[in-house]
């Protein structure tokens, strides 16, 4: 129940870079305002995000803290995993009822086309 | 290296042969670089050779290490000896000929093998129906009997100085390798512990000892018209239970769309298993080969957190790389999907039930 990463925004200037240094030199030069404008609109989009609030991780926080109540925490939680503290089924479904919101909620961001394939598969 | 070998390395190369071959001359006629292989540099060569015991023209792959090596992959001298072994035990591979140490050549360790025909790409090789004459159930089959073939060598009839021999048996083996992994990453990840100690209660046991190619999957073979030409991507080889190549090649992370082909995403697990039954006389538990499918999937996830680690670093800030963090929520609905709480485990195969 944490964030996947690399974040949108970090990926976005990746991808910018790669535009900007690789592509853009080799583009046409009547196509070349055309890929400038894209460049722009680009930078707009990773300011934005970089100065929003984001909402998947929020609901992560909140799964996470209706699983470990105040002592909560990824961290201890996936160390109390491995030590078997929540082997129990009583404690297993709910466990597993959460990391599978949580994934379905990531993946939905990250692949949604996955997503629906695995949907219409199963 | 650039995208051709200068003169000066082709007079080297050539020379090298011609005592290497014990031939009176060679000539290199043409050569290229492969695409593809981010830990390997492959050539493809042309040879003439004039005189001695390989006097003819000579399709080969020169293989060498690329600028940037995965630590834990054998080296070439390594994989040429398993290349060896494999075509001695009559497994359909390109057939090693030679490997050089010396590195006045090209200023590295290579290799030559015979090249094979065909494509290895994972996408083409499920898409392309005309491939392997159509029939992919065959292909799928005989598949299976290669990787029979591979199992064959064992620390029996083998040994290879590289490969150290499991510390108690490979699921637990590997399965601690795994953890290892998983704690030099940063961060907690929550669905893979819960795959982990999913794999630690259910542990398989009285399991053998083979030489498992533990990379063999759809991708690292060669096929053309006809049908299978080389089994290839020996690199990561070693000593395992025969159920994890078998539950590394049918793992829904290496069907490439195809959910509904265990087989590699070309063909179903039967014929698979016919293939893999009927040339080994083996029996498949198929609640192994479950737990190696579960298995694979953290297996592949560990690699991509290990690369976005190196995304992460800026140690190579390139978008591929970056890319890969977000396959993880691909692989983890994978994971859950096979670890439900109460799901059962699926009961056993021979050659008489997979016929």
């Amino acid at each position: 129940m944490t964030p996947d990463r690399p974040d949108a925004a970090a990926l976005l200037a990746t991808a910018r870079s790669l535009l900007k240094d690789k592509i853009l030199p080799a583009v046409p030069d009547d196509r070349r305002l055309d890929m400038l404008m894209v460049l722009s609109a680009m930078g707009l989009a990773e300011r934005a995000l970089s100065d929003s609030t984001d909402a998947l991780p929020l609901r992560q926080e909140a799964r996470l803290l209706a699983l470990g109540g105040e002592q909560g925490g990824a961290a201890s939680l996936a160390g109390a995993i491995r030590a078997g503290t929540w082997d129990d089924p009583a404690t297993a479904d709910p466990l597993y009822r959460a990391l599978v919101e949580d994934t379905r909620d990531r993946l939905a961001r990250a692949n949604p086309k996955y997503l629906a394939a695995f949907d219409a598969g199963r | 290296m650039a995208m051709h070998l200068d003169d000066a390395q082709l007079s080297r190369l050539e020379d090298h042969l011609t005592e290497a071959f014990g031939a009176q001359q060679v000539q290199v006629t043409a050569h290229e670089k492969l695409s593809g292989g981010a830990i390997q540099e492959n050539w493809a060569l042309d040879v003439e050779v004039s005189g001695g015991p390989r006097g003819g023209n000579h399709a080969l792959v020169l293989r060498t290490d690329s600028a940037s090596g995965v630590a834990v992959s054998h080296s070439r001298l390594e994989e040429f000896e398993l290349l060896q072994a494999a075509w001695q035990a009559g497994v359909r591979v390109p057939e090693p000929l030679h490997h050089s140490r010396d590195y006045s050549v090209l200023g590295k360790d290579f290799c030559l093998m015979r090249r094979v025909e065909g494509t290895a790409v994972g996408q083409k090789v499920v898409k392309d129906e005309s491939l392997a004459g159509g029939d992919r159930e065959q292909l799928a089959e005989t598949l299976g009997r290669e990787l029979a073939r591979i199992h064959t060598i064992t620390p029996t009839t083998h040994s290879f100085g590289f490969l150290d021999l499991p510390e108690d048996a490979p699921a637990p083996h590997q399965l601690r390798t795994l953890y290892g992994y998983v704690d030099a990453v940063d961060g907690a990840q929550l669905a893979l512990e819960w795959g982990l100690r999913w794999l630690h209660l259910r542990l398989p046991e009285n399991e053998e000892v083979v030489l498992a190619h533990r990379d063999y999957r759809t991708g690292n073979y060669m096929v053309d018209e006809t049908g299978l030409t080389g089994i290839l991507d020996w690199e990561f080889s070693g000593w395992s239970d025969p159920h994890e190549d078998i539950g590394w090649f049918c793992a829904m992370c290496w069907r490439f769309g195809r959910r509904d082909r265990p087989a590699g995403g070309i063909g179903s697990r039967e014929s698979f298993y016919r293939g893999y039954c009927a040339e080994s006389g083996r029996v498949i538990d198929p609640a192994k080969v479950y737990w190696w499918e579960v298995f694979a999937h953290l297996r592949w996830a560990v690699i991509a957190l290990q690369q976005t680690d190196r995304y992460l670093s800026g140690e190579e800030a390139t978008l591929e790389l970056g890319l890969i963090g977000l396959r993880l929520p691909e692989i983890e609905i994978e994971i859950l999907n096979m670890t439900a709480p109460g799901q059962a485990l699926p009961g056993h195969v021979d050659a008489e039930t997979a016929a």
